[in-house]
């Protein structure tokens, strides 16, 4: 069984860390992150033994490094940003928080998610699926280095300009 | 209601003498629901490519306007497109987005179609339907039209339509460098990315057949992180070809093969080679020009299928703007490559800036659709549709290709123009105003 204050410290790390996006403290946000942290989503078809598509050998959703999510952030400090300028609100719910594989470095953490995007006057979409991290233990604190996101959606309901 | 519209009503809103096209061709349900039957059931509509489905009973569904199909390859390797919907009381038979199948069976009554779209099975048939009941006249409905060029598939409902190869046109000689440009085959890879814009489907197609103007403002972001090499190296003319097709971001010969081979050093050896491999494979199958034009830009087929082409270390992507009504659309996108490009280039280099870049989480993917949804939005009133229509004047009297463009099979204008733009919606006016062809509801 998981420890209770490993688990209350990765609810805790995760919550502050959806709260640095819905915040808009992006680089805050990057610092959740190691300097080789991989960023995916992989795409699943509507199959009748539905599996994931490898972000390495097809298209995916996401398929960022650390540079790019640097990128991503640097990009909404320019003048152009248009598909976040103004600034969407955001909301991100977490539940569902499950620690597994957990050694003296290193643990995955399991979370469900539905990411509300409130967009100018009246866009609005909800983003629902699964997140899996994998974290590494850096002295005292924790840093994610793979995030997968799972979205349940097959035909994503918007373009997806805001992050997971 | 009666949803016909007047047909001189499409001379006054699409005024290309003028530069002047009127917003309810986009944003209104009635000329919509035209617009499906005068454009989407009279002319081809590609709808996918063959190396999606490479043998025999391998499938996928897509749709023809809002019709969904089932493109399958049968038994013999022929090519067929169904109309996907059980002929007895209309259930979806396939319900899977791929695969390989030899047969389907409806859900609803266990009716079971082969790849050739005959009904071959019936649960309790004589204590059904009695004797003499006629399987063969209850076939799966079979567009009459299906052929491919280069690969690329394309199908229609209309039997009278033209030859694909007539359709498509100077277009042909421009696949053909795309085609030819692979040491294997041009292969659309596994993941096709699904997302709804709310916005109309021409709004998307129109912008990938020409909107060369949009990039240096609408994509700046992308320039000042140097995710884009400078614009004035992007592309030189605009194309345009009969029936609505135009191609933007149009390199002239030379200069897109200059660009690879610096692209190609910095990747270091093998990129370099692969380069060069693919630049004699041209020259031997196609043409001197061809070869040296090494590359297209951004395309749109009409009406509703686009591609782009930047570079061969670089997959080319394929978007179909799937209508959904008036003021919506689905994008379907899927990346293809050469199917014998050397692993180290596809694995590296090219994968990952493909989901960064023209992609539903892309920089540039996002800021297109921004525009696209705002135009939608402050498109819906009625000052919109009575005193403001859409602007398309830029270019006229000033239609010159540059320098270095001659040769190339189309009609040749400048980078910066609004020609393709007036292309596709002059073929669209043709298609409207034709009564010929269409399908009418009964």
């Amino acid at each position: 069984m998981t420890d209770l204050h490993l688990q209350h410290e990765i609810e805790q790390l995760l919550y502050r860390e959806a709260q640095a996006l819905d915040q808009r403290r992006f680089d805050d946000w990057l610092e959740f992150f190691t300097k080789d942290a991989r960023y995916t989503s992989p795409i699943v078809p509507v199959q009748n033994t539905p599996a994931p598509v490898s972000v390495d050998r097809g298209f995916g959703i996401f398929n960022d490094d650390k540079d790019f999510l640097d990128k991503r952030i640097k990009r909404l400090a320019t003048d152009y940003a248009h598909a976040e300028t103004p600034p969407s609100r955001t909301r991100h719910l977490l539940t569902n928080v499950q620690i597994e594989e957990v050694d003296d470095a290193a643990l995955r953490a399991r979370v469900n998610f539905i990411v509300f995007q409130s967009r100018l006057e009246n866009t609005e979409a909800f983003f629902v699926g699964e997140r899996a991290d994998r974290l590494v233990r850096y002295g005292d604190h924790w840093r994610i280095a793979e995030r997968q996101i799972l979205f349940d959606h097959r035909t994503l309901p918007r373009v997806l300009s805001v992050l997971f | 209601m009666d949803a016909r519209v007047d047909t001189d009503r499409y001379e006054s809103l699409v005024n290309l003498a003028d530069g002047l096209i009127g917003r309810d061709i986009y944003f209104s349900q009635a000329i919509y629901a035209e617009e499906l039957s005068r454009v989407f059931a009279a002319t081809w509509v590609c709808l996918g490519h063959e190396s999606q489905i490479p043998t025999p009973h391998d499938f996928f569904g897509q749709y023809i306007g809002e019709d969904p199909v089932i493109v399958w390859r049968d038994t013999d390797h022929r090519l067929r497109v169904f109309f996907n919907s059980c002929p007895h009381r209309g259930m979806k038979i396939c319900r899977q987005e791929s695969g390989n199948a030899e047969a389907f069976i409806c859900p609803y009554h266990g009716w079971t179609f082969d790849s050739r779209g005959r009904l071959v099975g019936v649960p309790h048939e004589r204590l059904a339907f009695g004797p003499g009941f006629d399987r063969s006249s209850r076939g799966l409905l079979e567009a009459p039209r299906v052929d491919s060029y280069q690969g690329f598939i394309f199908a229609s409902w209309n039997d009278a339509v033209p030859s694909l190869s007539d359709y498509l046109g100077p277009v042909c000689w421009y696949l053909d460098i795309l085609a030819t440009r692979q040491i294997g085959t041009l292969q659309v890879l596994p993941g096709q990315q699904r997302y709804r814009v709310q916005s109309n489907w021409k709004v998307a197609a129109e912008n990938f057949a020409g909107d060369n103007y949009h990039t240096t403002h609408s994509h700046a972001s992308a320039f000042i992180l140097g995710l884009l090499p400078p614009n004035e190296t992007l592309g030189d003319c605009s194309v345009a070809a009969p029936n609505g097709h135009g191609i933007a971001v149009q390199p002239i010969p030379g200069k897109r093969l200059a660009l690879e081979r610096v692209a190609a050093r910095e990747l270091g050896a093998v990129a370099v080679d692969y380069i060069e491999t693919l630049h004699q494979k041209l020259r031997q199958e196609l043409s001197e020009l061809q070869a040296e034009l090494f590359g297209l830009g951004v395309s749109t087929l009409f009406p509703h299928f686009s591609f782009n082409d930047f570079s061969a270390l670089f997959p080319v992507q394929l978007f179909f703007w799937q209508p959904k009504g008036a003021q919506c659309m689905e994008v379907w996108q899927n990346l293809a490559f050469d199917s014998e490009a050397p692993a180290e280039i596809r694995d590296r280099v090219m994968m990952p800036f493909a989901t960064r870049a023209q992609s539903v989480s892309g920089l540039f993917g996002q800021d297109d659709v921004e525009n696209m949804e705002q135009v939608t939005e402050a498109s819906r009133g009625l000052i919109a549709r009575t005193r403001m229509p859409f602007d398309y004047t830029m270019g006229q009297g000033n239609e010159h290709p540059p320098e270095g463009a001659q040769g190339m099979p189309g009609r040749l204008g400048p980078f910066t123009t609004e020609m393709n733009q007036c292309n596709f919606y002059r073929y669209w006016l043709e298609l409207m105003k034709a009564p010929g062809h269409h399908l009418e509801i009964s």
